[in-house]
């Protein structure tokens, strides 16, 4: 009975180890496939490349608390992210917090002697740029933009996370698509 | 004439969008204008210039994400193995636990284990029990419940019901008998009548009549409807239920016992299988007052709810052998 017994709890053990490895291969796959679209979303809606960091670490850290109550598929997955995503990018609004992430940052601030890549210099350049002209953009018409370059959603999704009308969103966009390039090229002049 | 159909300019420019987005060339129509195309042209750059994480950023909010995944489910290691083992346990367990009590409730509704129980239980819990205030008393009377009870009932000896005299009763009765010398004003004795024994068997007659009663029921009454004051003393066999309800119950003392003074218990005894009192007693609402020496119970009750506890506690005071 007890050899009996014992052999279930190993293999309950056995069980629960190889629960916890496909648990930790689901939430890297989950990371690795929507850290940059969550990155992008972000940096679209602050000011610096730092802010972004720590709102994405803090909506990781979010999906992470919550990733047991979640059971459903990936689609909803991603409907759920950018939920999270947007109530976090709302919330830094509303509080403008220091960056409290400092284990974090420990481990991956910019003064480490690591080298940062030529490309993500160049590319931060210009974003920073697309950013300034952004925000003076009205509120829904900045959230639209950074929902379809920085997710790449399409018009339809957008409609449904801002609860708006599809047609709507595509106008909008378009709207939004003009000021801002001419925003630009005036700056340029 | 024939009119070119009208393009929805903006729906074409999401088109074109989600073409860019998906690392296609947009491809616009002809007759759209040059800040139509110069807009796509921007959204082209737009999209090359996608913000990304640095490397570095990324790779530590993994290791960060990981650690703390394995830290959150850290209770299913190994390590944890009295954690494990009761998860491995607790369903078997709760399941046999129901299979238990069910084979166990079975059990104890046949009725040689259902006696056997209640032999346990009233040697636990004793003959009078109460326990606050939704409580009963517990009165031993096992025929009552087993239908002994209405089947001796048919058998009452044909003299009964008579008058007896305090002596007959008393040659019948194994113990002592005692009568109170105090009644409150008004009061005098109505009838003095034997409780059946009723564990003889039912079709000897003989033995019914010759000892085949457990003690007495005294009625005292002042004439209205509701003056009754009702005695009993019986030696007790068996078990029964004394139902209190929502009736309030109070620990006294009687003749250094304690006792119960239940004060409007609504007993739900079948007047039909109730041979004593039965045309008396208003069995709906009375007060009572329970308690015992050595293995005689004693049950004082009224009818005459404006009868206080004072007055039933100066009557049983008062109780003693008769000359």
């Amino acid at each position: 009975m007890t050899r009996f017994l014992g052999k279930r709890i190993l293999r309950r053990v056995e069980s629960d180890q190889e629960r916890e490895r496909e648990r930790a291969l689901a939430f890297e796959g989950l990371y690795e496939r929507y850290v940059s679209q969550v990155y992008a979303y972000v940096r679209y809606r602050v000011d610096s490349a730092a802010e972004a960091e720590d709102l994405t670490a803090a909506i990781f850290e979010r999906v992470l608390a919550k990733i047991e109550t979640f059971r459903s598929d990936e689609p909803r997955f991603a409907a759920w992210l950018w939920r999270i995503a947007r109530n976090a990018a709302i919330d830094h609004y509303r509080k403008q917090r220091l960056r409290q992430y400092l284990s974090l940052e420990e481990m991956v601030s910019p003064a480490s002697d690591e080298p940062l890549p030529e490309e993500w210099v160049l590319c931060e350049e210009r974003v920073r740029e697309i950013r300034a002209h952004l925000k003076t953009l009205a509120g829904r018409e900045q959230e639209i933009i950074a929902l379809k370059f920085g997710f790449g959603l399409t018009n339809r999704r957008i409609a449904e996370v801002l609860r708006m009308k599809e047609s709507t969103v595509g106008s909008t966009l378009h709207r939004a698509m003009i000021k801002l390039r001419r925003k630009m090229e005036e700056e340029r002049k | 004439m024939r009119t070119r159909p009208a393009i929805d300019i903006d729906r074409e420019f999401s088109k074109n969008l989600d073409q860019i987005l998906q690392g296609e060339t947009a491809e616009a129509c002809n007759s759209v204008s040059e800040e139509y195309r110069a807009t796509l042209e921007f959204a082209e750059m737009l999209a090359r210039n996608k913000p990304f994480p640095r490397p570095v950023f990324r790779d530590g909010l993994k290791r960060l994400l990981m650690t703390k995944l394995g830290e959150v489910h850290r209770p299913l290691r190994p390590t944890a193995g009295v954690e494990s083992g009761w998860r491995v346990y607790w369903r078997p367990a709760l399941a046999a636990s129901l299979v238990v009590c069910f084979l166990v409730g079975v059990f104890l509704a046949l009725p040689p284990a259902r006696g056997w129980a209640q032999g346990v239980i009233r040697a636990v819990i004793g003959k009078l029990m109460v326990t606050g205030e939704q409580t009963w008393a517990e009165r031993v009377w096992p025929e009552f419940e087993s239908g002994e009870y209405e089947k001796n009932y048919e058998r009452v000896p044909e003299d009964w019901p008579r008058r007896w005299t305090l002596d007959e009763l008393q040659e019948k009765i194994d113990f002592p008998l005692l009568l109170p010398s105090y009644l409150p004003p008004g009061y005098r004795q109505d009838s003095l009548i034997p409780i059946p024994l009723l564990s003889l068997p039912a079709d000897d007659e003989q033995a019914q009549r010759q000892f085949s009663y457990r003690g007495i029921q005294v009625i005292y009454s002042d004439g209205s409807p509701n003056g009754t004051i009702c005695l009993n003393e019986e030696k007790l066999a068996g078990t029964k239920r004394f139902p209190v309800g929502q009736a309030g119950v109070r620990e006294v003392v009687v003749r250094r016992e304690p006792a119960v003074w239940i004060e409007g218990a609504s007993l739900t005894l079948k007047k039909s299988g109730f041979p004593v009192g039965q045309t008396t007693r208003n069995l709906e609402a009375m007060n009572v007052l329970l308690w015992e020496e050595g293995d005689i119970s004693f049950e004082l009750s009224t009818t005459d709810l404006e009868l206080p506890l004072e007055e039933m506690l100066k009557i049983a005071e008062s109780m003693g052998e008769s000359d």
